[in-house]
């Protein structure tokens, strides 16, 4: 990874989530901020995903397949390297979420997860909403 | 039931008159007579009369006898010169299992050689001296078969002998042990023996009797005895029928009582079949309903934020919100009734401590306040109330009685929110004025799915909504009750103690 894509990762959200509209609708909720955005259908991508960046958040379902948001924090929470990544719940069952995470209950507050992203990230030029 | 007479047994004893001695002493030519015996001592008295008398006349003997009973019918003809007469060929001993090995074949007698090998046995015995002398034959091969389990061979090997009997000339005398026929069923057989002799000599009991007088008690008695078997043996049926239809009968309750259990196992794999489906509904409801709606929400929110439409476009995109709002109310309101009706109830997660109701109360009515057209709403709390409660449910059921009263309560008068402390208690109310809730529909109230008419206007649910709210207040041991009249107006109050466990 190269020094020039690490920094621009300081802008980058990744969005874990099985469905695909509720990740589109989150990538444009993200590049609202003038942040980009990656996407992941399960906790597994979003672990390959991160073997390659460093995103300033995580914005993270709870009930997919494969992998879900559970064990993701559980795998991550054993590598060093991203055990500090801070990381949001998107869920529609916000009391099964694990304790110690901010949560944003589906459908979600837009402004509620803007505030999350700009203050866990360096977002540059906003296109509209939050300034 | 033992009503069977024992009779004494007769003594047995050489010195009195067999009933058969006639017979036995001067037999007919071409006779086939059979003894039956319940003792040998009395079968080597009979047969040993047989023999003795025999010798005297000078006829030839002919015994096919197993080896015990051919001593015991020498020992009773101690009075002759037995070696002398097998000497001279007048009495000829054969052993029984002997004789039956050179024409059995198989479990039968074969008729060929059956004859052959008595034709050679009585030219033997008739000898070249005395061809015109009477035979006299005692033969007990019959009653060997007969012990070793093969009654059909000694009734075949009976025929057999009558048939030499038409072709030779001797007078045969057999015997059998009456032990043989004791056995109900056994009737048949022993007639077909009885039929296949010419004289049949009863067994000792009887054939010791010496005199008509003693022989006419002793058939009456045989008569009563008979009889009274006979009835003996009715009844022993019957309790036997008896035993078979109470055994019959407790097979059928077996049979029905596992049937029983069969249907009261299939109705419960029914049941858990039928709870899992439910399980599936409500994960249904709760995950793959909502999404696409959530879906659905946030992206016509997001066009408003981004205004991308004129104001005619962005109207059309609120009511897309509104409509979207109201059906997520509903699917959460489905979502906690199916939960109250078919799983373990609403539940509530009460706080670690005892927590302030107004702020929790306020949050509701200020978002209720920001709606468009909503008649004033004064929230008043005459204390500090504080109870353990689940903050999220309290919410829900504020927002639900407030909701009613928006909707149902007269537009220009305020709704009263109150609360207050009780004794151990907390009391939450919400007031409206207007038209009363209609008396025959107040019990029905807190029923769900029996909403007697449409509300006036827009529908926030399924008129679940105070179903759902008196199971949340139920669930923090609480009571949700409702006063309505034209002149005091509409009055909700949820009472909830302070330490719910």
């Amino acid at each position: 990874m190269s020094e020039r894509a690490r920094s621009s990762d300081a802008a980058c959200v990744l969005v874990v989530d099985d469905e695909e509209d509720v990740r589109e609708t989150l990538r444009e909720v993200v590049e609202m901020t003038g942040c980009s955005a990656i996407l992941a259908a399960n906790g597994a991508e979003a672990l390959e995903v991160l073997a390659q960046r460093h995103p300033c958040l995580i914005i993270l379902d709870l009930l997919m397949p494969v992998m879900n948001g559970t064990e993701f924090i559980e795998a991550t929470r054993q590598k060093p390297a991203l055990a500090s990544l801070p990381i949001l719940i998107s869920t529609s069952a916000p009391a099964r979420a694990p304790a110690g995470f901010p949560v944003v209950a589906k459908p979600i507050d837009i402004e509620k997860v803007w505030e999350f992203i700009r203050r866990c990230c360096h977002c540059p030029d906003a296109v509209a909403g939050p300034g | 039931m033992n009503n069977v007479v024992t009779f004494p047994k007769t003594s047995i004893s050489a010195a009195r008159q067999h009933v058969a001695a006639p017979f036995l002493a001067k037999p007919t030519e071409h006779s086939h007579a059979v003894q039956f015996y319940e003792n040998e001592d009395f079968l080597f008295d009979t047969v040993g009369q047989f023999l003795g008398e025999g010798l005297k006349v000078g006829d030839r003997l002919l015994v096919v006898a197993t080896e015990a009973h051919r001593l015991g019918f020498v020992r009773h003809l101690a009075e002759f010169d037995v070696d002398g007469a097998i000497d001279s060929g007048q009495l000829t001993f054969v052993d029984a299992h002997q004789m039956l090995s050179k024409f059995m074949v198989g479990d039968m007698p074969d008729p060929d050689l059956f004859h052959d090998g008595l034709a050679g046995l009585l030219a033997k015995v008739h000898g070249h001296h005395a061809p015109q002398a009477r035979v006299r034959a005692y033969g007990e091969m019959v009653d060997v078969l007969w012990r070793e389990g093969n009654s059909r061979a000694a009734i075949r090997l009976e025929e057999l002998w009558n048939d030499a009997g038409k072709a030779h000339s001797f007078s045969l005398l057999c015997a059998y042990v009456m032990g043989h026929f004791y056995k109900e069923g056994d009737t048949a057989r022993f007639m077909e023996v009885c039929r296949n002799h010419s004289h049949v000599l009863p067994t000792e009991d009887f054939t010791q009797l010496d005199d008509t007088d003693a022989r006419l008690r002793e058939i009456t008695l045989l008569q009563q005895r008979a009889r009274v078997l006979e009835s003996e043996l009715r009844h022993r049926k019957q309790l036997e029928d008896a035993l078979r239809d109470a055994l019959r009968e407790r097979n059928r309750v077996e049979n029905e009582l596992r049937a029983a259990v069969r249907r009261e196992q299939k109705a419960r794999a029914e049941a858990e079949a039928s709870d899992s489906f439910k399980e599936v509904f409500l994960g249904m409801l709760g995950h793959d309903l909502r999404n696409p709606l959530n879906t659905v929400l946030t992206t016509a929110r997001l066009m408003t934020m981004r205004r991308e439409l004129p104001p005619e476009g962005q109207g059309r995109i609120d009511r897309i919100v509104a409509s979207g709002v109201r059906m997520q109310r509903m699917i959460e309101q489905l979502i906690d009734v199916t939960r109250a009706r078919h799983t373990a109830g609403i539940t509530v997660a009460l706080g670690e401590h005892e927590q302030d109701l107004l702020p929790v109360v306020a949050k509701v009515v200020d978002e209720l306040r920001a709606a468009d057209s909503v008649p004033d709403i004064v929230l008043r709390s005459e204390e500090t109330c504080r109870a353990r409660i689940d903050a999220d449910r309290i919410e829900q059921v504020v927002s639900n009685l407030v909701g009613n009263a928006i909707a149902h309560g007269d537009p220009k008068r305020p709704i009263s929110v109150v609360l207050r402390a009780l004794s151990g208690a907390v009391s939450l109310s919400v007031h409206n004025w207007g038209k009363p809730i209609d008396g025959a529909f107040m019990p029905l109230l807190f029923d769900p799915f029996r909403r007697s008419q449409k509300p006036q206007g827009r529908s926030d649910g399924l008129g679940l909504g105070l179903y759902i709210s008196e199971c949340i207040v139920s669930a923090h041991g609480g009571e949700l009750r409702v006063e309505s009249s034209a002149e005091t107006g509409t009055l909700f109050e949820a009472t909830l103690p302070r330490n719910h466990e």
